[in-house]
C-alpha cells in the first residue's frame, strides 16, 4: 500500500469577476516508501495546490487524498502527526533559539518536555548544530536556518514528507546540503514528494516523476522511462515536448 | 481541547512577545516611566501656567471713554476681599492697578481674537450720581474656554460684586436696616470629591483605552506577523486543532491586555496618590486616605472580560489580515467602534441601568467608574456586566478560531470576507462549526435584551402584549433566523436542529423530567434565597405577571408561556448550539456551555442557578437522544406548571404545597417522589443514540 496516495485530487478557486478557476484537475498519484516523487511543472502548475491539499491546509474541491492509510480531510491531525512538511519559504521564530524551536514544534506534535528535548538535543547533533543551538533564529545564517529549518520538519521523525521547492534561492553548499538530506530520508525509507523548479535536480534524485501542466499530470514515471517514451535525453525537453502533446501515462 | 498544548502555544508566544522589544516598550516602559512623567508634567504645567495667568495684567475691553470712566470711579472704592475668618487679605492687590483698558467698538471681535480678556458693557444707568439707589447692568463678554479671558471675567465680576455688596451695606446702614434682613439664608459648600470621584472620572475610558491598545500589538504579531514572517503555515501543518492554536494565542493576548491595564492603572493610582495630584485635580483637602485602594483589585477584576473581549475581537480582526500593515488599517476602524459606546456611557448624569447594562464596552465603563468613586452596586448589575461581556468575548474568540487558518484568508490573494461568506464557496457539512454556532447565540444575547427592553418599555406594564409579542418574535430570533443562517451555510437543518424522531426510552424520559423539574427549579430557588435573596422592588415588578397567570384564559397562556419558548429554545440551543459542539468537544462540554448560555439568555442573575440545572437536564435529553422533542416535551411540562399552579391554586394546595409562598421548601414526600423521577429519567435514556450516516462530506463547516 503507498504511503501517500492521491485520488482524482481537485481544486478550483474564484476568481474576482465570480467564475471558478481550476488550479488542479483530478491528479492521482502514488508514493511508495522509500521513494522520492519529483511533482515538478513550470509557475502556476497547481504544484504548490496539491502539495497544501496533501497537507490539509487547502480543502480540495474533489477527490481525495490519503497519507499512512488517514485521509487528510477526514483525519486531519492524524495526518499531520505523520507528515513532515518544508518549503524555502517556511520562517522561524526570530525570538527563539534553534532549540527552544525544536522543543517547541516537539510539543505540539505530542512529546512530553523531557521527551521533545532528548528529541531536540539528537536533531542538533545529527545536523551538527551545536554552536548555535543557544543561539536566537533571527541572528542566524541562511545556511544554519536552513538545517533548523530541515530539523523542525523531523522533529516527529515523519514517515511522509513533502518539500515545496526546498532550495529555492540557496547557495550552492546549502543546496548541497539539503540534497544529501532528501537522500538520506529516503534511504530511510521515507516517502518524499518533491517539487522543484530545478529540473536537473530532479533527474538525479527522483525515483518518479509527474510532470503537471495546468493542474493536469501530462506525464508519470521514472525518469529513464519518460526518456524512452519521449524521445529526449533531458528533463526539461522532455518536458517541452510533452506539454505540446496529448498525455502520455508511463507505468 | 489539549490543555497541555494550549500552555505550550501559551508560554512559546508569551516568551517571544516579551523577548520583543517593541511590547517591553508599549506594556511595560510606557506605563510605568512616561506615563506618570506626562500626568505630573501636564499638570503641574497647569497650574503653573495658571499661576502665571493670575500675576499678568488683566485687558479689559470697554466700547467708549464714557463707559471706562464709570468703571474706573466705580473700582476706585473696590473693598479688600476678606478670607474665610473675615480678616481682609493684605496681599490683594486692587483690581484698579492691575488693568489695562483698550477701547475698541468690536468688543466681540477683540475677545475672540485674544486681544482683550474680556469685555464690559455697561448696558443700562438708572438713577446715576444717587449713591443711594444707582443702579448699573453689566455685561461681560467673555470666552470661557480660555484662561485668560475666564480669570479677567472672574475678576472683574467678583470687584464689582464687592463693591456692590459694599454699596448695599452703605444703603442699609443709611436706613438704619441690619443686613440679616435682606440675607435670610447663608450657603457653605463643603467640596466632599474624592480622588476615587475624580478618578472615576478619568480612568475608565483610559483604562478602557490603554487595555485595547496593550493588546493591540501581541493581536497583530500573533496572527498577521506570523503570516508575514512564514511561520504561520509551519504551525498550521503541525497536529494540534484550530482552536487550540487560537487558545494559546488569545490567552497570551489577553495577558499581555491586562499586564498593560494592571500597570496603568498601579501607575496612575500611584501617580495621585504620591504626586499629591488630588488637590491639583479639584479633590477636597487630603488626597491620600481617600483614594479608593480596596477597588483597584476589584477594577482589575472587573477588566479581565474586557481584556477577554478586546482581544478577541483584535484577533478576529487580525485573522483576516495578511500583513502587519494590513492589520493595522483593520484596527482603526475597531479602535473607534470600540470607544464610541465607551464614550457614550461616559457621558455625565448616565447610569449602569437598563440597555446600559449590556451596552459592550459601556457597561464596563460605567462599571469601573462607579467602582472606583464607591456607587454603590447591586449584585445583578455587576453580574450583568460580567456576563453579557464575557459571551461577547466568547462570540468573538469563537469567530476568530472559525477565521483562523481559513484557506481564504491563508492563501487567497484577495482574502476577503466577500470570499469567506459567498455562499456560492461555502462546503456543505452535517453541523455547523462552533465558531459559527457560538457567535450567533453571542450576537443573539444583546439583541434579544433589547427587544425584550423595547417592548417593556412600549407596552409598560401590559404585560398580556408583552408576553403576546414576544411569543411572535421569540420564533424569529431563535428559530426562523438560525434556520435561515443553516440554509446560507449549506447545514443541514435536520440533524443540526434535531428535528428527527427520538426513540420511546427518551419520551419516557422527557415525561419523567417534565414531571419533576419544576421541583429542582423550585428548591433552587429557595436554597438561594438564603445566599442571594431577591430584592423586594423585584419582587413588586413581578406582580403583574403573576396576576396576569391567574387571570388570562390557559390556552393562551400554555401556548405564549409553554409551547412557543419550549419549541424554540429547543431548536437554538439544543439544537443548533449544543449539536455544533457535539462535532467538537465532549458531552460535559457541550451541556456546561449549552446550558451557561440558556441560562443568561433569561437576564436576571436571580434565575441562573436554576435555568442553568434546568439547561443541563434538557441539553443531556438532546445529547442522549439525538432529538430535541423529549426536551420540548419536558420543557412544555416544565412551564405548563408555572401556568397551572397560579391558576388552580386548590390542587397545588391539595398535593400539599403552599401556592401563597414561593420562598418556602416542597414537602418531603414531593421533593423525593421528583428526585426519583429524576434518577430514573437519567437513567432511561443513559444510553446514546447512534449517529444515523451522513451522506455528506464533512461532519462540521470549515
Amino acid at each position: 500500500m503507498p504511503m501517500i496516495h492521491s485520488e482524482n485530487l481537485a481544486k478550483s478557486f474564484p476568481t474576482p469577476d465570480g467564475s471558478q478557476k481550476l488550479a488542479v484537475a483530478g491528479l492521482s498519484f502514488a508514493v511508495e516508501p522509500g521513494q522520492i516523487y519529483g511533482l515538478l511543472g513550470p509557475n502556476g502548475a497547481g504544484k504548490t495546490t496539491t502539495l497544501r491539499m496533501l497537507c490539509g491546509l487547502v480543502v480540495p474541491t474533489s477527490g481525495r487524498a490519503v497519507i499512512a492509510g488517514y485521509d487528510v480531510q477526514q483525519q486531519p491531525l492524524a495526518v499531520k502527526q505523520v507528515l513532515g512538511f518544508l518549503t524555502a519559504n517556511t520562517g522561524l521564530y526570530q525570538r527563539l533559539s534553534v532549540r527552544d524551536v525544536l522543543v517547541y514544534f516537539g510539543k505540539l506534535h505530542g512529546m512530553t518536555t523531557p521527551q521533545a528535548k532528548d528529541r531536540a538535543a539528537a536533531l542538533i547533533d545529527t545536523f551538527d548544530m551545536a554552536d548555535f543551538a543557544t543561539l536566537r533564529c533571527g541572528s542566524l545564517s541562511t545556511g544554519q536556518k536552513q538545517r533548523c529549518n530541515i530539523a523542525r520538519a523531523l522533529v516527529a521523525d515523519p514517515p511522509a514528507l513533502i518539500l515545496d521547492e526546498p532550495t529555492l534561492g540557496l547557495d550552492v553548499l546549502s543546496n548541497r546540503v539539503m540534497l544529501n538530506f532528501v537522500r538520506d530520508q529516503r534511504d530511510a525509507g521515507k516517502s518524499i514528494i518533491l517539487s522543484t523548479h530545478y529540473l536537473d535536480e530532479a533527474e538525479t534524485l527522483c525515483d518518479r516523476i509527474g510532470l503537471i501542466h495546468q493542474g493536469r499530470l501530462i506525464a508519470e514515471g521514472s525518469f529513464p522511462q519518460l526518456q524512452e517514451q519521449s524521445g529526449e535525453h533531458r528533463l526539461s525537453d522532455i518536458f517541452l515536448k510533452l506539454i505540446h502533446e496529448e498525455p502520455v501515462h508511463i507505468v | 481541547m489539549n490543555l497541555t498544548r494550549i500552555k505550550t502555544i501559551y508560554f512559546k508566544e508569551l516568551v517571544d512577545l516579551l523577548r520583543d522589544r517593541r511590547t517591553v516598550i508599549a506594556t511595560i516602559i510606557v506605563p510605568v516611566v512616561l506615563y506618570p512623567m506626562l500626568m505630573l508634567f501636564s499638570v503641574q504645567a497647569a497650574s503653573v501656567q495658571t499661576g502665571k495667568v493670575a500675576q499678568e495684567q488683566i485687558v479689559v475691553g470697554v466700547p467708549s471713554r464714557e463707559d471706562q470712566n464709570t468703571l474706573i470711579r466705580l473700582l476706585a472704592n473696590e473693598p479688600t476681599p476678606k478670607d474665610e475668618d473675615g480678616q481682609p487679605d493684605t496681599d490683594y492687590k486692587p483690581l484698579i492697578s492691575r488693568v489695562q483698558w483698550v477701547i475698541t467698538k468690536d468688543i466681540k471681535s477683540a475677545v475672540q481674537s485674544h486681544q482683550i480678556g474680556c469685555g464690559v458693557l455697561v448696558s443700562k444707568v438708572q438713577n446715576a450720581g444717587d449713591p443711594l439707589r444707582e443702579q448699573y447692568t453689566f455685561e461681560l463678554l467673555v470666552q470661557t474656554d480660555q484662561i485668560r479671558s475666564r480669570m479677567a471675567a472672574n475678576r472683574v465680576e467678583s470687584a464689582l460684586r464687592r463693591i456692590g455688596q459694599n454699596r448695599v451695606d452703605q444703603r442699609l446702614d443709611s436706613l438704619d436696616v441690619s443686613r440679616d434682613v435682606i440675607d435670610p439664608f447663608f450657603f457653605k459648600q463643603t467640596n466632599l470629591t474624592t480622588s476615587g470621584s475624580l478618578l472615576g472620572l478619568i480612568m475608565p475610558l483610559l483604562l478602557v483605552l490603554i487595555t485595547l491598545t496593550s493588546a493591540i500589538y501581541p493581536a497583530i504579531d500573533l496572527t498577521a506577523g506570523e503570516r508575514e514572517r512564514g511561520t504561520l503555515e509551519t504551525l498550521l501543518v503541525c497536529p494540534v486543532p484550530a482552536g487550540e492554536l487560537v487558545a494559546g494565542k488569545f490567552l497570551t493576548v489577553v495577558t499581555i491586555a491586562l499586564l498593560g491595564a494592571m500597570l496603568n492603572l498601579g501607575s496612575v493610582a500611584a501617580t495621585v496618590y504620591f504626586g499629591g495630584l488630588t488637590d491639583l485635580l479639584g479633590a477636597a483637602e487630603q488626597s491620600a486616605g481617600d483614594l479608593p485602594l480596596s477597588a483597584i483589585p476589584i477594577v482589575l477584576l472587573a477588566l479581565i472580560p474586557f481584556a477577554v473581549l478586546t482581544s478577541a475581537i483584535l484577533l478576529a480582526v487580525c485573522g483576516f489580515a495578511r500583513s502587519f500593515k494590513e492589520a493595522q488599517n483593520y484596527i482603526t476602524p475597531v479602535i473607534l467602534a470600540t470607544l464610541m459606546p465607551g464614550m457614550v456611557a461616559n457621558l455625565p448624569g448616565t447610569q449602569l441601568q437598563g440597555p446600559m447594562l449590556v451596552l459592550p464596552v459601556g457597561n464596563m465603563v460605567l462599571l469601573v467608574r462607579d467602582l472606583l468613586s464607591g456607587t454603590q452596586l447591586e449584585v445583578y448589575q455587576i453580574m450583568m456586566v460580567l456576563l453579557s461581556t464575557s459571551l461577547y468575548a466568547g462570540g468573538a474568540v469563537a469567530l476568530a478560531t472559525q477565521m483562523f487558518g481559513r484557506e481564504a484568508v491563508m492563501f487567497s490573494d484577495n482574502a476577503s470576507i466577500k470570499s469567506l461568506l459567498s455562499r456560492r464557496m461555502i462546503r456543505a457539512s452535517k453541523y455547523p462549526s462552533m465558531g459559527l454556532a457560538c457567535f450567533y447565540v453571542a450576537m443573539l444575547f444583546p439583541v434579544w435584551f433589547y427587544v425584550q427592553t423595547a417592548l417593556q418599555r412600549k407596552f409598560d406594564g401590559d404585560m398580556v402584549n408583552v408576553l403576546r409579542w414576544t411569543a411572535v418574535l421569540m420564533p424569529v430570533f431563535f428559530a426562523i433566523l438560525p434556520a435561515l443562517m443553516l440554509w446560507y451555510f449549506k447545514l443541514e437543518m435536520k440533524p443540526t436542529l434535531a428535528l428527527g424522531k427520538a426513540a420511546p426510552r427518551y419520551w419516557l424520559s422527557g415525561l419523567l423530567l417534565g414531571l419533576s423539574m419544576w421541583v429542582v427549579g423550585h428548591e433552587i430557588f429557595v436554597i438561594q434565597e438564603y445566599i442571594l435573596p431577591i430584592p423586594e422592588a423585584l419582587i413588586q415588578q413581578q406582580a403583574p405577571m403573576e396576576a396576569l397567570m391567574k387571570n388570562q384564559p390557559l390556552w393562551w397562556l400554555l401556548l405564549v408561556v409553554a409551547v412557543v419558548p419550549a419549541v424554540v429554545e429547543e431548536m437554538c440551543f439544543r439544537g443548533m448550539l449544543l449539536n455544533s459542539l457535539r462535532a467538537n468537544s465532549r458531552r460535559y462540554i457541550g451541556l456546561l456551555v449549552t446550558a451557561a448560555a440558556f441560562a443568561m439568555f433569561h437576564f436576571l442573575v436571580y434565575r441562573l442557578a436554576l435555568t442553568f440545572v434546568l439547561g443541563l437536564f434538557l441539553a443531556y435529553l438532546c445529547w442522549q437522544s439525538r432529538s430535541i422533542w423529549p426536551g420540548v416535551l419536558a420543557h412544555f411540562m416544565n412551564n405548563g406548571f408555572a401556568v397551572l399552579r397560579a391558576q388552580y391554586p386548590n390542587v397545588v394546595e391539595w398535593i400539599g404545597i403552599d401556592p401563597a409562598s414561593e420562598s418556602k421548601h416542597l414537602p418531603i414526600h414531593v421533593i423525593v417522589i421528583a428526585a426519583v423521577l429524576v434518577v430514573a429519567a437519567i437513567w432511561i435514556s443513559r444510553k446514546p443514540m447512534d449517529e444515523p450516516q451522513s451522506h455528506r462530506g464533512t461532519e462540521t463547516s470549515q
